[in-house]
């Protein structure tokens, strides 16, 4: 698999995500699964996160098939029955109807589709790329998420210790009441960390530092901010409970949105730092990012201007069978890219456990009884030509 | 500046839980588009509108906050709890996860903000970290965040007077809770469950407001009661039983690490005073 | 370069109530350091190393509050106006705990994190990140995830995450102290360098005197409870200090001029010793032969290595063991015998497996192969609980252990888990232990030492036949470390059968009469201590190194041969 800029994998996310929230159209729906199966099975489980989305594919898989059954026994509507259940049985009873069978296929794949997509996506994109790509604005969230991921594997290492240290003391752990000499030593411990690490942070120039015009600005950002936020939830109301006339809502929230952008930005530039990591582009981020983007317009498109394209209804008056474009069918299908251009296979870097010990350790042990450095005083055998002993 | 900044504060608090209620109750307002078909109309465009609306108000909310509560120890407690949270997620005794109550404590001690940066950070850790990145995570943040953002309105003071009546309050308090934001959780995808006809758990645009409300209940009370009550017991038992030693323990801690620190008198006999919060 | 003058500060008081003693005071300090120096800061726990250090970047009183009055001045800049933000391109701060110092997971992205906080432009930041970890040697580090790092490779990685700042001092609060030898050496080696190539001023604060004294240019000694504080070259303060390593004790009980701060300069002190008393015995020490080899034959009836009479059966047995995780072989074939009244030191460097070992012998991990009886029960079929009734162990980090309210609490916890009976024999025990006056308080509020034995208590309570320990001088100071050894020693006067995993050679000579060494997860060594620490290069104690014999071990050794 190749890798790809985090950016271009974002194209990906919102190009394979958008039909799988708009959609209920089972051929356009399995064609992002296919798409995005092929992607995840070529990721493999790099990560550590891809064995926890393992088990949310299987629960995604199970939903998806209680989600026909269920939606046919609750829904009993429809033209075209297939069997009927006794009236008196209480919710289930009734005519058992094709339509309502498809409609909760339409939704099992959909929740599939979706599942298989951001599974693939937090697979290929590791936290820390992710948190790269917060922005200015929101840089002491990003610290806090990135404190916290890198605080994870040792909180857990820490359980075990203290579960091991409690259980040596005699104590089990049976059931919720147990739990405690567990939750004080691993709370206590980690609130000691967190005053070591913030003065960590300080004595390394870690914190907002807003005085004078920057304070101003700040306050100004913020104001703009909370009017942001107010005109957001006034502008959603009307714009949803007045179906009949979208305009002001419309106009509200676009408003609002602009002034959370100003907001974010003013806030953002108030942020003093800068960048290390610089972002490497290759072609092959071009291209995906540019057909992610593609494909994301195209369905963006349909969506406002050719509605029915996309929407799938099976009950009256419409037909339970759904349709397929071709045009829609082929753009789906160029999700499955990231798969196809994985000519450069890197070795699996993983990290072997002998590194985790000191190199001067295996020197102790390798060169336990000779002198270490053997060739000291004879001319290298390279230099004399291959094989010939040093005199 | 400070006062002004105190009250901004409050106010990005109040404006973007309002934008929380817009967009978690939509199915209960909602109304029905005379003649035209549903499906095909822009009511659907609404469940969308709502989580680009959710994702808009937690940057906004994350923003705001970060920016005047930035400070090192700030954000060095909030990582490191935050990571506590999702490490207790593997903790799996009798199937309870740890991810709620801590939010709850950390609000109620450390007062709203934090518990509301606490509760949605929480959330997107743990998701980053054992998978569950999805259009639903925002949503997540956003009611875990009012959780631990509600916890911190509670009255600690006349509450701590109770002795050891406060870990009972916050027991029911964390139950009450847990339901709550089980059933809010819920809502958000609950139009698009089942078909928009027949079925008494199914939502319908336009429909009375009890008449929503009612099927709702039916609705949650059929697909996540039991696991939400699960939770919610578990949620209790966890505030009852250990909440005395943990809330001593975070109350010495945040007597200790004073958030804030202003410096008093003239440059050479500086006095140093603590302002929690 | 820094100057304090007459700094007088005090920890603000707390709404809970009680003193604490992790938090000492600094009364009327004054004191200069010249650019370029190493200055070693010593003194005791509780003596207010860590707060002075502080003051030097402003973290004290920034980041703590309470009262400063004086004035202190770092390159003309005033950390106390200024903050830890503004002095933190002009001091690096780096902390004890290699766990809890780093903010991201990467180490590149840990070493940038300062610079981008002062918004250096990339181009820059690219070029120190380069030039630190080539001055550093950690260029083959750069990729790793900070979790998958030892403890020496994470202090240079957080001495290094301050250098590139490009600071004109390096303040380091006992960075070693939480690292095995090994890694203490590599840190201490990298600060030497950084001070003599590039000339930064260090300043650091150590218990372990002796891997550093060589190299400082002046000792700060700090007493506790704002005592008389000495600056000075370190051969002059050292001669004043109460605790000192036991080379320095040597030197100064038997009168040595000038003080040896190192074994090269100890030596001739140590020949003349050994000739002097051949003379008296009417053996001149031949030419041509070294006198301590010539010594031997005559000091045999000097105090001779001994293992105490152990009665009875073996109360360990762990036959032909091994352990196996994650394709690692950590244990391979290891055969033990151990018996009641008997103090093993398990020596050996990180990852030979010493804390797999004892987690076997206290049946927390079952013998993938082999055999491990401890007290009569076969690890194998024995639950957990029924071993440990048997065998305390007491883990490296007191803190994973002690969560109750108080004291008393925490040792009726042990009890109660074990099913035992509350007896009211904890009284005794906190009083043997030196602990009872603290049987009402909250163990998370007593120091170091007092934590550690408060863990131990906890352990004790139930009466075990075997005591396991690991690592249990970590962090605590010359008079701690002498409290515990003689407590452990109390312990096996009663017929304890006592284990304990230890870097602390010192420690180990003191206290063990039997040395067992694993590396590569099998037995190396497995002897009385005095042969095996004389044998041995790396582990033999400093009076060892100095003698090169037998019957020198510890500083009492030669005073009593002195003396004879």
């Amino acid at each position: 698999m190749a890798e790809y800029h985090t950016l271009a994998w974002v194209a990906w996310l919102a190009a394979a995500a958008l039909p799988a929230l708009l959609t209920r159209n089972p051929y356009y729906l399995a064609l992002v699964i296919m798409a995005a199966a092929v992607v995840y099975a070529e990721q493999g489980d790099r990560s550590p996160a891809a064995r926890g989305w393992s088990a949310f594919i299987k629960l995604g898989l199970i939903l998806c098939a209680f989600s026909v059954p269920a939606n046919a026994l609750f829904v009993h509507y429809g033209d075209v029955g297939l069997f009927s259940l006794p009236r008196s049985w209480p919710v289930v009873g009734g005519r058992i109807t094709l339509e309502a069978a498809l409609f909760g296929l339409g939704n099992g794949l959909s929740l599939l589709a979706l599942l298989l997509v951001f599974a693939v996506f937090n697979i290929a994109v590791p936290p820390a790329a992710l948190l790269r790509l917060v922005p200015d604005f929101l840089h002491q969230a990003g610290v806090t998420v990135a404190i916290a991921i890198a605080f994870v594997p040792q909180m857990i290492a820490s359980v075990q210790e203290i579960r091991e240290a409690q259980q040596v003391r005699g104590h089990r752990f049976r059931g919720l009441r147990d739990l405690l000499p567990l939750f004080v030593p691993l709370l206590a411990s980690g609130l000691e960390r967190a005053i070591q690490l913030a003065e960590s942070m300080e004595a390394r120039g870690f914190g907002n530092t807003q005085q004078g015009a920057l304070a101003v600005r700040l306050v100004i950002a913020r104001v703009a901010s909370v009017a942001g936020l107010l005109g957001l939830a006034l502008g959603a109301f009307v714009y949803a409970y007045f179906p009949g006339r979208r305009a002001p809502g419309a106009a509200a929230l676009v408003v609002s949105v602009a002034l959370l952008l100003a907001s974010f930005w003013l806030m953002g530039r108030s942020v003093q730092r800068s960048h290390y990591r610089r972002w490497l582009w290759r072609r092959r981020d071009t291209l995906l990012a540019l057909t992610g983007g593609a494909v994301t317009l195209f369905i963006l498109a349909l969506w406002i201007l050719d509605r029915p394209a996309l929407i799938y209804y099976p009950y009256p008056p419409l037909s339970p069978w759904p349709m397929f474009r071709l045009e829609v069918g082929v753009a789906l299908s160029l999700l499955v890219l990231p798969a196809l251009l994985a000519p450069e296979r890197k070795p699996v870097v993983s990290e072997p456990l002998s590194s985790t010990i000191p190199a001067t350790d295996t020197r102790h042990t390798a060169a336990g009884n000779q002198p270490e450095e053997a060739s000291y005083g004879t001319v290298r055998p390279s230099a004399q030509g291959p094989g010939r002993p040093a005199a | 500046m400070s006062t002004i900044n105190r009250w901004l504060t409050g106010a990005a608090i109040a404006a973007a839980s309002l934008v929380g209620i817009v967009a978690f109750s939509y199915p209960f307002y909602i109304p029905r588009q005379a003649g035209a078909l549903e499906i095909t109309s822009h009511a659907q465009d609404a469940p969308f509108l709502f989580i680009a609306l959710i994702v808009l108000c937690l940057g906004a909310l994350l923003g705001d906050l970060g920016a005047t509560q930035g400070s090192a120890k700030h954000v060095a407690v909030l990582g490191i709890l935050t990571a506590i949270a999702a490490a207790l997620r593997t903790v799996r005794v009798v199937g309870f996860s740890g991810i709620f109550f801590l939010p709850i404590l950390g609000g109620y001690v450390f007062g709203p903000t934090f518990g509301f940066l606490l509760g949605a950070l929480s959330l997107m850790v743990s998701a980053l970290m054992g998978g569950g990145v999805g259009p639903w995570l925002p949503f997540q943040m956003f009611a875990t965040g009012w959780a631990g953002l509600l916890s911190g309105l509670l009255p600690g003071a006349r509450l701590q007077r109770l002795g050891r009546g406060e870990p009972a309050v916050l027991a029911v308090w964390g139950f009450a809770l847990g339901l709550i934001f089980g059933a809010i959780m819920n809502l958000w995808f609950w139009p698009f469950v089942f078909a928009p006809q027949q079925s008494a758990l199914n939502w319908q645009p336009g429909l009375a407001l009890a008449d929503t409300l009612g099927r709702y209940a039916a609705f949650y009370a059929v697909t996540s009661l039991p696991h939400d009550l699960w939770r919610a017991g578990g949620n209790f038992l966890v505030l009852l039983l250990f909440g005395r030693p943990l809330l001593r323990l975070m109350r010495r801690f945040h007597q200790r690490f004073h958030f804030e620190v202003e410096p008093v008198g003239s440059a050479h006999t500086l006095g140093f005073v603590n302002r929690s919060q | 370069m820094i100057e304090l003058n007459h700094v007088t500060y005090t920890y603000p008081a707390l709404p809970g109530g009680e003193a604490e003693k992790q938090r000492p005071p600094l009364r009327d300090l004054s004191l200069r350091v010249e650019e370029g120096e190493f200055l070693l800061v010593v003194g005791p726990s509780g003596s207010g190393k860590s707060t002075l250090l502080r003051c030097l970047n402003g973290l004290v009183p920034h980041f703590y509050g309470g009262a400063f009055r004086g004035r202190v001045e770092v390159a003309g800049r005033d950390p106390v106006a200024i903050g830890p933000r503004g002095m933190s391109d002009l001091v690096g701060f780096v902390f004890q705990d290699p766990e809890a110092q780093f903010v991201v997971d990467t180490v590149e992205d840990e070493l940038a994190f300062a610079m981008e906080n002062l918004a250096l432009p990339q181009a820059l930041m690219r070029k120190r990140v380069e030039e630190v970890l080539d001055q550093l040697g950690i260029a083959g580090l750069r990729a790793r995830r900070i979790s998958t790092l030892s403890g020496g490779e994470k202090q240079r990685v957080a001495i290094a995450a301050v250098l590139t700042l490009q600071p004109r001092v390096l303040v380091l609060d006992e960075p070693t102290s939480q690292l095995d030898p090994q890694a203490a050496e590599e840190v201490l080696v990298v600060l030497r360098q950084l001070n003599q190539d590039l000339g930064l001023t260090v300043i650091l604060s150590e218990h372990r005197l002796e891997r550093v004294v060589q190299y400082a240019d002046s000792i700060l000694a700090l007493s506790s409870l704002g005592g008389p504080v000495r600056l000075g070259p370190p051969s002059e303060v050292l001669a004043h200090l109460e605790q000192t390593p036991p080379l320095i004790t040597l030197g100064k009980k038997l009168g040595w001029q000038p003080l040896p701060l190192t074994i090269k300069e100890g030596r001739p002190f140590a020949r003349e010793i050994v000739q002097r008393s051949g003379d008296r015995r009417g053996m001149p020490s031949r030419p041509g032969v070294p006198p301590v080899f010539a010594a031997r034959t005559v000091i045999n009836h000097a105090p001779t290595p001994s293992i105490p009479p152990v009665a009875g059966s073996s109360i360990i047995s762990v036959k032909d063991l091994w352990h196996r995780y994650n394709g690692h072989e950590s244990l391979r074939g290891v055969n033990l015998e151990v018996r009641p009244g008997e103090f093993v030191a398990l020596m050996g460097r990180n990852g030979s497996g010493k804390t797999t070992l004892l987690k076997h012998l206290v049946g927390l991990l079952r013998p993938g192969h082999g055999e491990v009886k401890v007290a009569g029960l076969d690890t194998r079929q024995a639950a957990v609980e029924e071993v440990a009734r048997r065998v305390g162990y007491v883990p490296q980090d007191p803190g994973s252990l002690l969560f109750a309210e108080t004291l008393r609490e925490e040792l009726a916890f042990t009890l109660r888990s074990h099913g035992l009976a509350s007896q009211n024999n904890t009284e005794p025990l906190l009083q043997r232990l030196g602990l009872g006056d603290f049987a009402g308080r909250d163990p998370r509020d007593l120091s170091g030492g007092e934590r550690q034995r408060a863990a131990l208590a906890a352990i004790l309570v139930a009466d075990p036949e075997v005591i396991l320990l690991d690592e249990p001088t970590r962090g605590l100071d010359y008079g701690q470390k002498e409290a515990l050894a003689n407590l452990l020693k109390g312990e096996q006067a009663r017929g304890h059968a006592i284990i304990m995993a230890t870097h602390d050679v010192e420690l180990a000579a003191s206290c063990a009469d039997r040395v067992v060494m694993l590396a590569e997860g099998q037995v190396v060594v497995d002897g009385p201590t005095r042969e095996t620490m004389t044998e041995s290069l790396v582990f033999s104690s400093q009076v060892n190194k100095l003698f090169r014999d037998p019957c020198f071990v510890t500083v009492n050794d030669v005073l009593a041969y002195v003396n004879h």
